[in-house]
């Protein structure tokens, strides 16, 4: 088969990734309607019950069956949203505060998402079920900072702790595709557009014992890998566990915590050229008054050189 | 002999629940064969046997091939949910999902396709065009298939309308004429124009 044929039916109308899609969109809609289907369920068999006994109380005919009848199946919601995390690829936990869980199947594309903490709850993410992981990802990031949590407007360094997590651990290509989701995800982030200047993401792999862990303490995953980073000092030695979990925000402050950031994750930053020249001049602009407040004290220090210590004739005559 | 009406009554009431009896078991009967397969099993086989039919369709009522695939995602979710769920078998599904994109398209969309240029019209050039494409396609057999993409991108996108159609949906020139409400000429020159086109695209 020609390599363009190839490539227009990986792109267009491809057939694997349409039926994904519409599986995920079925899949939502089956958790929508799963929780008022039970209710409806128990009045729809009410009602049935009543009308039996109205027929056979009277001497009244039946009417035709009707040929397509309503097959009505009552699927649990939360066998339904176990199911999703049952069957889901991998994991990638996002943690700005606010902090969310997106799962995804093998294609990378998004067949749940999970708010992780009240914040997070603020946010809708229902909508991102049957996008990529690299497009949920966006859209997190993108909503967090249209909703404060990231604030675009200082020049303090935003970070987003982004972990991910190969959920089948039978796969024997797991870590070449938690290698391959990772590059993904940085080649998307580091689009042009794709983060504010101040934002950066730190691309973490994780491990499911991690995330059994995390699972267990109740705390999201990135948190619960920060925090382990703080609990060996500079020196590797063990630090005591105070019981307390840090933010992100404050993580990052700490010079220290944030070095080891950096050596245990990879950083992605915005990657946007016209916000590259505004921090360029505004580093300059930085850079001039500084110069300019230097100078300004030299010269006054020059200036008291030059000036006498004691009295002058002028001034004692 | 007078009639006794009570004994008329009595049998007509008879006959008619016999024929209700013979139509339910009828009915169950029917349905049966109908639904001897899941529905997870019936949508699968639905799908496969009429997606490229449907998306051949509802890529020329659409202004782009990503507008297409949202339209064809939203019938076969709905045809799904409405139709499958609810036991429900069309006997001509592809004449089914036809109609189903048809509401979907006129519900969302007024644009047309862009059409070919009339300059392309009658410009006496056909015969200069080779008689098949096997030779060109396999230029871009060196190529990647993301690199050969983002040069399709590139293209206009009545020259995507004409490659997509014939190297994507097999079409013949005949076929997409007619899609595109354009002469066989026309469209035959812009396909091969859009594949020089590509090739120099590529070569640089």
């Amino acid at each position: 088969m020609p390599q363009l044929k190839r490539s227009l039916e990986d792109h267009v109308f491809n057939q694997q990734t349409m039926a994904d899609r519409i599986r995920v969109a079925n899949l939502q809609h089956e958790v929508e309607r799963s929780a008022p289907m039970n209710k409806k369920w128990f009045w729809t068999a009410g009602v049935a019950a009543a009308l039996v006994v109205a027929l056979t109380a009277s001497l009244t005919l039946m009417a035709p069956p009707v040929l397509n009848k309503s097959a009505e199946s009552v699927p649990a919601a939360t066998n339904l949203a176990v199911d999703a995390e049952a069957t889901a690829y991998a994991m990638i936990s996002v943690d700005i505060n606010p902090s969310f869980e997106v799962y995804v199947d093998e294609h990378g594309i998004v067949i749940k998402s999970k708010a992780k903490n009240d914040d997070a709850k603020t946010l809708d993410v229902q909508d991102l079920l049957g996008k990529t992981q690299e497009d949920a990802l966006k859209a997190i990031i993108e909503r967090a900072t249209e909703a404060k949590f990231i604030d675009a407007s200082d020049d303090l360094d935003d970070y987003v702790i982004v972990s991910t997590v190969i959920l089948k651990k039978d796969d024997p290509d797991a870590e070449a595709n938690q290698e391959s989701m990772g590059a993904k995800i940085k080649a998307a982030l580091a689009e042009e557009g794709a983060l504010d200047d101040t934002t950066k993401v730190a691309v973490i792999k994780s491990t499911l014992r991690d995330k059994f862990a995390a699972d267990e303490k109740a705390i999201p995953l990135g948190l619960y890998i920060i925090k382990g980073m703080l609990q060996v000092d500079s020196d590797g030695n063990p630090v005591e566990d105070d019981g307390t979990w840090i933010k992100v925000a404050d993580f990052v402050r700490n010079p220290d915590a944030l070095a080891k950031l950096k050596e245990r994750a990879e950083i992605v930053e915005s990657n946007n050229e016209i916000n590259k020249e505004a921090q360029a001049d505004r580093q300059a602009e930085r850079e001039q008054t500084k110069d300019a407040a230097a100078a300004a004290r030299d010269a006054a220090k020059e200036a008291r050189k030059t000036e006498p210590i004691g009295p002058t004739e002028a001034t004692n005559p | 002999m007078p009639i006794n009406p009570h004994g008329l009554m009595t049998v007509r009431v008879f006959y008619y629940i016999l024929a209700l009896l013979y139509w339910h078991a009828f009915t169950v009967i029917y349905n049966g064969l109908m639904n001897a397969q899941s529905p997870e099993g019936y949508f699968e086989s639905i799908y496969h046997e009429t997606f490229k039919r449907l998306s051949q369709y509802v890529y020329f009522k659409s202004p782009s091939y990503s507008e297409a695939e949202d339209v064809v995602a939203a019938v076969y979710t709905d045809f799904y949910r409405y139709i499958v769920k609810k036991d429900k078998r069309p006997l001509n599904v592809t004449a089914y999902l036809i109609r189903m994109a048809n509401h979907e398209l006129s519900r969302l969309y007024s644009a047309k396709k862009q059409e070919l240029s009339l300059d392309d019209e009658d410009t006496g050039l056909a015969h200069t065009l080779p008689a098949d494409d096997k030779d060109l396609l396999q230029v871009f057999d060196q190529f990647e298939k993301d690199e050969l993409w983002q040069a399709v991108m590139r293209l206009s996108q009545a020259e995507q309308d004409v490659i997509i159609a014939k190297v994507r949906f097999e079409m013949n020139f005949r076929e997409i004429a007619v899609q595109l409400r354009q002469g066989e000429s026309a469209v035959k020159l812009r396909y091969y124009r859009a594949l020089k086109k590509l090739a120099d695209d590529l070569g640089k």
